[in-house]
């Protein structure tokens, strides 16, 4: 009853937050997500291709293409926040110490992914997946894991930084 | 001057003490001081307005903070907080 009442004065007056955040779901940092989306983007410039290279499109083509483009920029678009997030929850000073470049890295990351976002490039697309397979292993190196390169068994079947965990 | 705010819990790292949507009454008085155990809300300059529990206080009365979860960030993360950006020890639970 207590609490009914202080949650409608709260209504009114909007109580200041004070924040009891828990840090394990923070300590889940994993490149593997950004990687899997520049290798989307990759994907989805390859299908706008096909489209392209079609004599004529039909209403469907239309339709397709405007999903295509609009879940490249998702994908491009997740590509930074995976990145961002890493760089800035999990890079610490030891990590900076380690990487100087890191931060170079990263907004050569955020800039290419702003390209894939403008552009249909797969050039473009590609030197992003490279940039992200540099910061996956960087990140696997902090952690002293060993990484392996191995070309994704899927489409746009390109080269993966991968770390080695057996 | 005896000072309160009411602020809304939102988080779990204060489990089993609070729990998300919980309200705390934090306050401060003449002669206030933070002490070993009592739970306060400090303006950290990072992290911004918290409630942890205070495990340690050293001399020039910095606060060592930490949460009564497991789950919560450290107190390495929270790092020394300064006794400025107290903003109240808590007085009162209003349980969700």
């Amino acid at each position: 009853m207590l609490h009914s009442l202080t949650t409608k004065i709260d209504r009114i007056l909007n109580f200041e937050q004070a924040s009891a955040h828990c840090d394990i779901p923070c300590k889940i940092y994993d490149p593997s997500g950004a990687q899997v989306a520049a290798l989307s983007v990759i994907r989805f410039i390859d299908l706008i291709n096909e489209l392209h290279n079609k004599d004529n499109l039909s209403l469907a083509d239309h339709a397709q293409l405007a999903r295509l483009v609009r879940e490249k920029e998702i994908h491009a678009k997740k590509v930074k926040d995976e990145i961002v997030v890493i760089w800035g929850d999990y890079f610490k000073q030891p990590q900076f110490e380690a990487f100087p470049d890191a931060s170079e890295l990263v907004h050569n990351i955020l800039l290419t992914g702003s390209l894939c976002k403008q552009h249909i490039s797969r050039d473009k697309a590609v030197v992003l997946l490279n940039l992200v397979n540099d910061f996956a292993e960087m990140f696997w190196a902090t952690k002293g894991i060993d990484i392996y390169i191995a070309t994704c068994p899927y489409p746009p079947s390109e080269s993966v930084v991968y770390p080695k965990l057996a | 001057m005896f000072k309160v705010k009411i602020h809304r819990v939102v988080g779990h790292s204060m489990y089993p003490t609070l729990i998300n949507n919980d309200y705390v009454i934090c306050g401060v008085w003449p002669g206030f001081a933070a002490i070993i155990g009592c739970l306060v809300v400090v303006s950290h300059p990072q992290l911004h307005t918290i409630v942890k529990r205070v495990e340690n206080i050293d001399c020039s009365g910095r606060l060592r903070l930490s949460g009564d979860s497991d789950s919560s960030i450290s107190s390495d993360d929270i790092g020394w907080v300064e006794k400025k950006y107290i903003v109240g020890r808590v007085i009162f639970c209003i349980s969700a």
